[in-house]
């Protein structure tokens, strides 16, 4: 068997990068998942497509995500679980005011409509905060949210449709090459797939397929999680804005009369992914299922909602977000070997980002003039280093620790 | 009220393993959760405390590690948990966990109510409440759906048979099992865990309890595991091309039963 560009990983950056190479080129594309499309890490996001970013290249692939879902909802004729409720970002402490009106200018100057909201218009839009601790509020109306696994399976049925080979229940045991250049995969089924160029988009186990034959990369799978509360439509509507709380280190998301509660810890969790089975659900990511976490971090929330002890919590989910140590992605192509791409390190913004990364990684692979600057993710601008290493993985863990942004 | 809820430990996950020698589940290094059963049984303890007051009382029989099951009992609403747990039990049967069980509550004293889970996911035996309802001489109510009345001497609940549901009044003490359709599980919240983890869990070993020892264990228990076969599972699935194809099909299978 045979394929020009092979894409190892049905998750949302390969199914978002088949899409976008299809849209550009005739080559013959065959993506390979070794469980089912979306059911992996996909399947575990808390679905924020937030605009505002602090750097204009990021705000510029959420556009991208933006336009893709826009061109799928009417390819299927199927909102896929998408809601503009809009955003509200929200400080309590002068520390962080500099940062949102670092945020808000970043956002002015891409064009984003922005607006500041005095603490009762924010109580307004989120009957449940303790508006009276907030001191600045930035409201951005277009945000929305999206179900990140009717996305991913519309980017991989689209790019069915202009041609690309979905196999699934399928993995791919190595990366094959002669000479320093690409040659093609060996399945778990024994068989041989020949290929010039692979697009190495798997995630938690991106680097089980490179490292060390062809080169470390700089991400490693870091603990995230979230919460949904039980249903109380009254303060938790289901058309208010999600809401980032940067001093919370947390952030909120309607959730059908529900509110989605998501924590970052003060010491993120990372894995050594050599060590990882082949599906995420049989890893035990929280034995306390998460409430050791949030009785830690419940202090700070509290500010913002004084009954969060009392709150019956409905469902906890817990899944990886790959994480660099600089939280930029890795897109594009490995030195060490001609026709080896790599789509990885979604520093929590895969389901953000899907069509910004998937229309870079294709623009690369193509050798097209790329609408960002793709030096920005390097996927191997980190030197020496061992990706499963204690001290590599905990500058990864801690890149996620301090993110303040949605 | 003295009520007594008992809970059993099991895999989360469907992926499990078979001990090949001893027939039993292996449990080091699996994902273990309450039986979901037990906590409808929990829920139900509750709601007759909320009427008649008293104390509930969460036990499992299990290694040292089935703590977290008691603990999830006291977030639903236990007042505290008992974990009984000795090597010596390793390898029980249903029969021979029953009579662990059984000196419990002869232990704690007379339960006016033992609550059970109608089966536990794993084993699917349904065979631990009605055991222990032997093993006491008390009187049992197996797939309990509703409790229907309530008073200071007697239950009346609503209960599954083979043939529908009769609604059969008993006085304590009994044994009830109890199904899902017995009441909604409420959301935990951050105070209930902090309780549950705060508590102390009491430990109780076969000494303590004054157990036979050739009653228990795997060399204690009747059940003989002659042999355990796991089904194979295939996931072949055939997309047709057209839809023609399906008669061909239907009569390649009809050819081959004759």
């Amino acid at each position: 068997m045979k394929s020009d560009i092979i894409i190892i990983g049905g998750g949302l950056l390969g199914c978002a990068t088949a899409y976008q190479l299809s849209k550009l080129t005739d080559a013959k594309i065959t993506l390979i998942e070794r469980k089912d499309i979306a059911s992996q890490a996909t399947a575990r996001a808390a679905c924020l497509l937030t605009k505002s970013r602090t750097k204009l290249a990021l705000m510029q692939m959420v556009q991208e995500t933006y336009n893709a879902i826009s061109e799928l909802q009417q390819i299927f004729n199927d909102d896929l679980g998408y809601s503009q409720v809009g955003s509200i970002t929200a400080v309590s402490s002068i520390d962080s005011h500099s940062a949102i009106e670092q945020l808000c200018h970043v956002a002015s100057e891409f064009g984003l409509e922005t607006q500041w909201l005095e603490s009762d218009e924010v109580a307004a839009k989120l009957p449940w905060i303790n508006a009276d601790t907030i001191t600045k509020a930035l409201y951005v109306p277009t945000d929305a949210y999206i179900d990140s696994a009717l996305l991913c399976n519309a980017y991989a049925n689209a790019a069915k449709l202009n041609g690309v080979s979905i196999m699934t229940r399928v993995g791919v045991e190595a990366i094959l090459s002669e000479a320093n250049k690409i040659t093609g995969v060996i399945l778990s089924t024994g068989e041989r797939i020949d290929a010039p160029i692979i697009i190495n988009a798997t995630g938690s186990w991106v680097n089980r397929l490179m490292h060390p034959k062809y080169g470390a990369l700089g991400t490693t799978p870091v603990r995230s999680h979230f919460w949904i509360s039980e249903s109380k439509p009254d303060i938790f509507p289901i058309n208010q804005p999600f809401a980032i709380l940067p001093d919370a280190k947390a952030f909120t998301r309607p959730d059908v009369g529900g509110l989605i509660i998501g924590i970052r810890e003060s010491k993120c969790i990372s894995y050594d992914s050599s060590q990882w089975p082949n599906d995420i659900e049989d890893v035990h990511f929280s034995p306390d299922n998460g409430w050791m976490t949030l009785s830690e971090n419940a202090a700070l929330f509290e500010k913002y909602y004084t009954d969060i002890r009392s709150l019956g919590m409905a469902h906890y989910v817990a899944g990886p977000s790959c994480y660099t140590p600089d939280s930029m992605f890795l897109i594009g192509a490995m030195e060490t070997t001609q026709g080896l791409y790599v789509a990885a390190g979604c520093c929590g913004g895969g389901v953000a980002m899907s069509g910004g990364i998937g229309k870079l990684m294709a623009e690369i692979v193509l050798g097209k003039e790329c609408f960002v600057d793709k030096n920005l993710f390097n996927p191997m601008r980190f030197k020496n280093i061992d990706p499963y290493s204690e001290n590599f993985r905990n500058q990864c863990a801690e890149a996620r620790s301090n993110k303040k942004g949605g | 009220m003295f009520q007594i809820v008992f809970i059993k430990q099991v895999p989360s996950s469907t992926k499990i393993k078979l001990d090949p020698v001893s027939h039993t589940l292996v449990r080091s290094g699996v994902k273990m959760q309450a039986n979901p059963y037990d906590l409808h049984a929990v829920m139900a303890a509750v709601e007759v405390k909320k009427q008649l007051g008293g104390k509930i009382v969460a036990v499992t029989m299990g290694p040292p590690s089935a703590d977290a099951v008691l603990r999830q009992a006291i977030m639903y609403g236990a007042d505290e948990g008992i974990l009984v747990s000795d090597v010596l039990f390793a390898g029980s049967d249903t029969w021979s966990t029953s009579y662990v069980l059984s000196k419990v509550i002869n232990h704690l004293g007379k339960g006016d109510i033992l609550w059970f889970g109608k089966q536990a996911i794993d084993g699917d035996t349904a065979q631990v409440g009605p055991g222990v309802a032997a093993q006491l001489s008390y009187p049992q109510l197996t797939e309990m759906t509703k409790i229907v009345d309530l008073d200071e001497v007697s239950i009346t609940v609503n209960k599954r048979t083979d043939f529908g549901y009769n609604i059969v009044k008993v006085p304590y003490p009994v044994v009830i099992t109890v199904c899902k359709e017995a009441n909604v599980l409420r959301s935990i919240a951050l105070n209930d865990w902090e309780r549950a983890t705060c508590s102390s869990i009491q430990m109780m070993n076969a000494s303590q309890l004054d157990v036979d020892v050739h009653k228990v264990g795997l060399k204690g228990s009747p059940t003989r595991v002659v042999g355990i076969a796991v089904p194979s599972v295939k996931n072949e699935t055939v997309w047709l091309d057209h839809p023609a194809r399906l008669g061909q099909i239907i009569k390649d299978l009809i050819d081959n039963e004759k």
